[in-house]
């Protein structure tokens, strides 16, 4: 029996090792080109472009949306809707060793990320498939215009909307300071998909009083923060009847669980038989 | 029946495998029910605020490519918790109504008579949502793309009309498809 047990717990540690990930270094978090977040930084609506790790080229559309200092989302739309999106990582703070890990997870190493239009250090990149409409990169054209004037500057950290405490006909909120903001935009409104009302700047400070709100009404409140002409994406909570959500809901697979089930307890009714089998035998004998 | 002590050995290592393998099948089965009913365990640390709960006045999505006409039916989060249904496709009711400017998010199982053809959907196929009080709206699919349970980003609020349609894929459930559609006015 005791080995029964061993051997279950070596199947089960199997089991679980074989369903992790292990990564030595941290990866940023990427958007998706379906709803991409950060400014708009490069838009060509046709031409010719180059995808890391692959010789041949594009045809299509191709955007870049800058997320943080050292993140980038490119979004590129072949004519014939097979999109592909890469994750730019600057990682000149890694070591070699890390970057190795991350190249056996799929990451490409470009040395000089100034032979594709980015700053002059080392970049890793990493491709997704997509489908689009072709023609179409990126879905929310309204967060920055193609053509619009292009800011170099960093975008800074979005803040966290830690508290809205409501007073009459005053609200006052309290965010986290984003390290590269220069001033905090607040944008609200009395509905939930409408921030009509807003504070464009309130200089460089983390708790700020909006007054001569209508007492009888909820408001919805989020902060952004900028840094010279960048805004980051907005505060990643709100208050005032905000929920969150905490990743994409399950939607079940009961075929996979159903056959696992039978197949688990044929394989113990099984093994019960013959070990039950087994200990008459060895009595017999 | 007479069996040798070779034998014996043999049937005892064979049991054993069984049994392990029976046991380590029949705890994962628990914890993939134990996942279904909590989906919040899929859930990493990205979060986004979302609205209060809308007017809940739909009435169904019909997907005429595929071959997808299902009623719709409102949903919330409760504690981390995602409402869900096996008669049609759910709609979160803290995101915008299908139409109105936002990411309107509807999800459902990937049964085959819920969403399992989902993933043949393209970019250019149309949605129709129908209201109770209202003509039905269309939408045009713009992407489609398998993401991870983590990639909530795709759910974050924008400045247009879309929804968000999503259903389980992949290994063991281990991905989302989703297919997100413009807001289109019918001519």
């Amino acid at each position: 029996m005791r080995k029964t047990v061993s051997l279950f717990v070596m199947t089960l540690f199997l089991f679980m090792a074989s369903t992790r990930n292990v990564l030595a270094v941290d990866e940023p978090n990427f958007p998706l080109c379906s709803n991409p977040q950060g400014a708009l930084v490069v838009s060509y609506n046709s031409g010719v472009h180059g995808i890391p790790g692959d010789l041949s080229e594009h045809v299509g559309s191709d955007k870049v949306y800058s997320l943080t200092s050292n993140t980038l989302i490119q979004c590129f739309c072949s004519v014939s809707g097979d999109g592909i999106q890469t994750n730019w990582w600057m990682v000149s703070s890694l070591t070699d060793e890390q970057k190795r890990i991350l190249q056996s997870e799929g990451w490409i190493l470009i040395p000089n990320g100034a032979l594709w239009g980015l700053e002059e250090a080392p970049y890793m990149a990493k491709n997704s498939n997509f489908s689009c409409l072709s023609g179409s990169t990126g879905g929310n054209e309204s967060l920055s215009q193609a053509g619009a004037p292009i800011c170099n500057s960093s975008v800074p950290e979005a803040p966290v909307l830690l508290s809205v405490v409501r007073n009459g006909s005053e609200a006052t909120l309290t965010w986290t300071k984003s390290a590269l903001a220069d001033h905090y935009v607040i944008s609200y409104g009395d509905s939930p998909s409408s921030f009509q009302f807003g504070v464009p700047d309130t200089g460089n400070v983390t708790t700020f009083t909006i007054r001569e709100l209508n007492p009888n009404k909820q408001y919805y409140f989020k902060v952004i923060a900028v840094n010279n002409c960048m805004p980051s994406q907005t505060s990643s909570s709100g208050v005032g009847g905000f929920g969150q959500v905490l990743g994409l809901a399950a939607t079940g697979e009961e075929k996979t669980i159903y056959f696992a089930f039978i197949v688990g307890l044929g394989l113990l009714g099984v093994g019960l038989v013959l070990h039950g089998y087994n200990s008459r035998s060895s009595k017999n004998a | 029946m007479v069996i040798t002590v070779d034998l014996q050995k043999m049937l005892k290592v064979v049991s054993n495998i069984f049994i392990a393998f029976g046991l380590v099948l029949l705890l994962f089965v628990g914890y993939k029910v134990w996942e279904e009913n909590n989906p919040a365990r899929l859930s990493f640390d990205s979060f986004y605020p979302l609205s209060v709960p809308q007017e809940f006045n739909l009435e169904s999505i019909e997907i005429p490519s595929i071959s997808i006409n299902l009623p719709i039916f409102p949903s919330k989060i409760e504690n981390g918790r995602w409402e869900s249904t096996k008669k049609g496709v759910s709609y979160l009711l803290t995101s915008p109504t299908p139409g109105e400017v936002g990411n309107s998010i509807l999800y459902g199982h990937d049964f085959p008579n819920l969403l399992g053809n989902l993933p043949k959907i393209k970019p250019g196929d149309e949605i129709f949502v129908r209201y109770k009080n209202a003509n039905p709206k269309k939408f045009i699919v713009e992407y489609t793309q398998v993401v991870s349970p983590k990639d909530s980003s795709v759910l974050n609020q924008t400045q247009d009309s879309r929804i968000t349609l999503y259903t389980c894929t992949g290994f063991l459930d281990s991905k989302r498809f989703i297919a997100v559609a413009l807001f289109k006015t019918i001519e």
